[in-house]
């Protein structure tokens, strides 16, 4: 609820003072940028949800993008083909994550200290098949995606966006799976002693969010019209970000999709606000630094008001 | 009032939800003694413990120190007064060094403080040579047995100034020589006045160290035969006159009735049975329909063994056998699915529940595999269904099953746990302190409960450490002492007659 009072209240406070804010094209501008901030953030949400923090989310963008590129303009194949490919690097870096965490022991710490690491490794590579260099002149059918717009209005990258976003809301909502990263996330002994394969469920989380971070770095690249290296690279921050500001705990077992979605539009707003009221770039950053800490800052307030009534209840009864 | 005393608690009362977990205890204690609290578990001990270091506020009652009357109301208070707990390796940062915990206090006093390594090194080294360790000051604490730390832990409350020291169950996992030498160094302490509080389950400890003894018995102070105080000398009680103190009931006893199984088949056996965490070899038999008790001091292996058991930390050696076949225990999944046990934890909130999630989720976390399709959709209906019936068999008091279990009271937490156990239709049931912080009635509903189930044939095993209600609703108890079975008893039922024997039991 707050959020979408902040988007409105940001919305129309940006719109008085820039006559192009609220205009076709800036729809179009915003909704591309926060497809992309919405995947990022839901890539890192899924892995939050089951108790931990994915370092790497921006790191296998990167990659998948790049390996993408690296096969279209080396190998030759058909785009389409390639696309499926860079998606199944995410699924390879996601599975590499997963496998080695539940290797050193699947707890909270061992999740990012892992993708701390794995983050390295993915860029390096990125870097490696690059040469640092981008690729450019993509096929037609590539640059398409980015550019498409139905009717006009609707960006193709929103629309596929959304289609990621309806999945992990099923995903959480309706499989066993997903309630099975949920238990996990809420109590991880609780889980192991229900008889819940936990390492499976760590494995299958960091492989679909790994999924989520490879998609947003090609459809990306597809709007960028190139690939290098760097995609991903500014990625952290609003990767934590959309879905904390959404709602979702960050020590796991509770999720909000709906919430971690208008999260990532509020920062795709900020960002692109910011420009039409010609505020130095500094800024930006300064803002999603307030925006997460205010985030954070509120849900643990709840908390710690929570935990001393509950104090004070045992101690006055 | 007593000139004399230290410390002097009045009429203390402390409720709890749905508890009274003291009911106008007095406590006093003189200066330069060594003062033995025993109780049952679940007396009370720890409320008043909790009380006398500031965790927890009486709701009644008033507290003296030297006469003066005073409150407590954080454990920084209490620390003030010189009332320090001396827990086993809790307090003890270990990464640091001996010297370096020993004087935290002092160094870590003001923020501004200069850390003297070289001082602080021959400042620790007068508590280490008083508390008779023979260790450098330098050496880390993590490389010290648990009974080495406990040392440190004292030397560090002396160099604070303590007066009095709490002591709660401090032999419990130290060896045999560490014990004598730590009664020994109680008694140096006691000669240059220290006054000690002695929690202990361990009659002959007590009557070795004690001068003087509270005795609580559900939450109340028990008074010796034809001494009209609670504040008991030692040497006017002998030992079986104390045990009877402790066990002998107030509240009303309903026992079930008596059952013999003898001659059923029998559907788990252990036999030479260990593990990493239960590296004892343990034998015992459950029979179908049968409610096996497990009794024992808190620490005393049970938790393990079932943990070893269900395949949580499989056996490495022995044998496990479910209705007369041998099993080869791998997981808990394995154990729970196909031989149909399952373990309920004794830390429903660390282990058992998801707090978080509703009492829906919680009681189907244990069956997402029967309640999905073949896509791993979930069937919301059939979920709903299952967590309806528990709802209504177990009366699980809440307005609707979409309630977060963190908002339920303990006994109705409880029976969350049991459902979610009862989801899976286990033929064997262990259930670890099943009752443990639940009000009078629910613990009573949830007696009926496993004894209604063992009517339907199914075996229950109950891990308890409430004498009162393992004589009530055994049929068979087993008794644990120190990681091994000391015995097995048939429970008569009859309070009087089986607290002894269990008592002597876990005495000897």
């Amino acid at each position: 609820m707050g959020v979408l009072l902040s988007m409105v209240v940001f919305s129309i406070f940006v719109g008085y003072n820039s006559n192009t804010f609220f205009s076709v094209d800036n729809f179009i501008a915003v909704s591309r940028i926060c497809s992309i901030t919405v995947l990022v953030g839901l890539s890192q949400m899924v892995v939050m949800a089951g108790g931990g923090l994915n370092i790497s989310v921006g790191a296998i963008g990167g990659l998948g993008a790049v390996v993408c590129g690296a096969l279209i303009k080396r190998t030759g194949i058909p785009w389409e083909f390639a696309i499926i490919l860079g998606i199944f690097i995410g699924v390879l870096c996601g599975a590499i994550n997963g496998f080695i965490i539940t290797k050193l022991g699947g707890t909270a710490e061992i999740c990012w200290l892992t993708t701390l690491a794995t983050m390295a490794i993915f860029t390096g590579f990125s870097l490696g098949i690059t040469h640092a260099k981008p690729f450019y002149d993509m096929p037609e059918g590539y640059d398409w995606i980015g550019a498409y717009n139905i009717f006009g209005i609707f960006s193709l990258m929103l629309v596929i966006m959304i289609i990621f976003a309806v999945i992990i809301w099923v995903l959480f909502k309706y499989t066993s799976l997903g309630r099975q990263i949920l238990a996990v996330g809420g109590n991880q002994k609780a889980a192991v002693l229900s008889g819940i394969n936990v390492n499976k469920v760590l494995i299958f989380k960091h492989i679909i969010s790994g999924v989520l971070a490879a998609s947003a770095g090609i459809l990306f690249s597809t709007r960028l019209g190139a690939v290098n290296a760097d995609i991903g690279l500014v990625w952290m921050l609003f990767s934590f970000a959309a879905p904390l500001i959404g709602g979702t705990r960050m020590e796991g077992g509770r999720v909000n999709v709906l919430g971690a979605v208008l999260g990532g539009v509020l920062l795709a707003l900020v960002s692109n606000g910011v420009v039409h009221m010609r505020i130095s770039i500094f800024i930006v950053e300064f803002m999603e630094g307030l925006i997460i800490l205010l985030a954070v800052g509120l849900d643990r307030l709840r908390a710690i008001r929570e935990e001393n009534l509950e104090r004070l209840e045992r101690s006055t009864i | 009032m007593m000139k004399n005393n230290i410390l002097e608690l009045k009429d203390i009362t402390k409720v709890f939800p749905g508890v009274k977990a003291l009911d106008n205890v007095d406590f006093s204690l003189k200066k330069g003694e060594v003062h033995a609290l025993v109780g049952e578990n679940g007396a009370g001990k720890s409320t008043l413990v909790k009380i006398l270091t500031g965790v927890y506020q009486p709701n009644e009652g008033l507290i003296f120190f030297n006469n003066q009357k005073i409150s407590l109301l954080n454990p920084r208070e209490a620390f003030t007064y010189g009332i320090n707990v001396v827990h086993q390796e809790r307090n003890l940062v270990p990464t640091f060094t001996v010297a370096e915990n020993i004087m935290i206090e002092q160094y870590c006093e003001k923020m501004t403080s200069t850390i003297n390594q070289k001082k602080i090194n021959q400042d620790a080294k007068k508590y280490i040579d008083l508390v008779g360790l023979d260790i450098e000051p330098t050496k880390n604490v993590e490389e010290l047995s648990v009974g080495k730390k406990q040392l440190v832990e004292i030397a560090k409350a002396l160099s604070s100034d303590a007066k009095i020291l709490l002591l709660d169950e401090p032999t419990a996992s130290i060896s045999v020589k560490e014990a004598e030498d730590l009664l020994e160094l109680i008694r140096k302490l006691r000669d240059k006045g220290v006054t000690f509080i002695f929690v202990s389950h361990k009659l002959e400890e007590v009557f070795a160290i004690a001068d003087t003894v509270t005795v609580l018995r559900d939450g109340k102070n028990v008074k010796a035969a034809g001494i009209n105080d609670v504040y008991v000398p030692i040497k006017d009680l002998t030992r079986d006159q104390l045990i009877t103190m402790m066990v002998g009931r107030t509240k009303e006893f309903k026992a079930f009735e008596d059952r013999d199984f003898s001659d059923k088949e029998i559907v788990l056996e252990a036999k030479m049975l260990r593990s990493v965490d239960s590296p004892k070899p343990k034998s015992f038999k459950i029979y179908k329909g049968e409610l096996l008790g497990w009794y024992g001091l808190v620490g005393a292996g049970r938790t393990e063994f079932a943990r070893t058991l269900i395949g949580y930390d499989p056996p490495i050696e022995g044998e496990e056998f479910i209705n007369g076949e041998k099993v080869v225990v791998k997981n808990i999944k394995q154990m729970q699915n196909k031989h149909k046990l399952y373990y309920l934890s004794e830390n429903r909130k660390e282990e058992g529940l998801f707090l978080d999630h509703t009492i829906k989720v919680n009681i189907s976390s244990s069956i997402l595999n029967k309640i999905k399709n073949r896509l791993g959709m979930l069937n919301f209906k059939k979920e709903q269904e299952v967590a309806n019936k528990f709802k209504e068999e177990l009366d699980i008091k809440t307005p609707s099953i979409n309630q977060v279990v963190n908002n339920l009271s303990g006994g109705n937490q409880q029976k969350v746990s049991l459902a979610k156990g009862l989801s899976v239709e286990p033929d064997i049931f262990i259930i670890d302190e099943p009752t443990v912080g639940i009000d009078i009635k629910t613990k009573a509903e949830i007696h009926r409960l496993m004894y209604n189930l063992t009517k339907e044939g199914k075996s229950i095993i109950c891990i308890t450490s409430d004498m009162q209600e393992i004589i009530q609703i055994a049929d068979r108890i087993v008794v644990f002492k120190a990681g091994k079975i000391k015995g097995e008893l048939k429970n008569t039922k009859v309070y009087g007659e089986m607290s002894k024997r269990i008592m002597k039991l876990i005495m000897d």
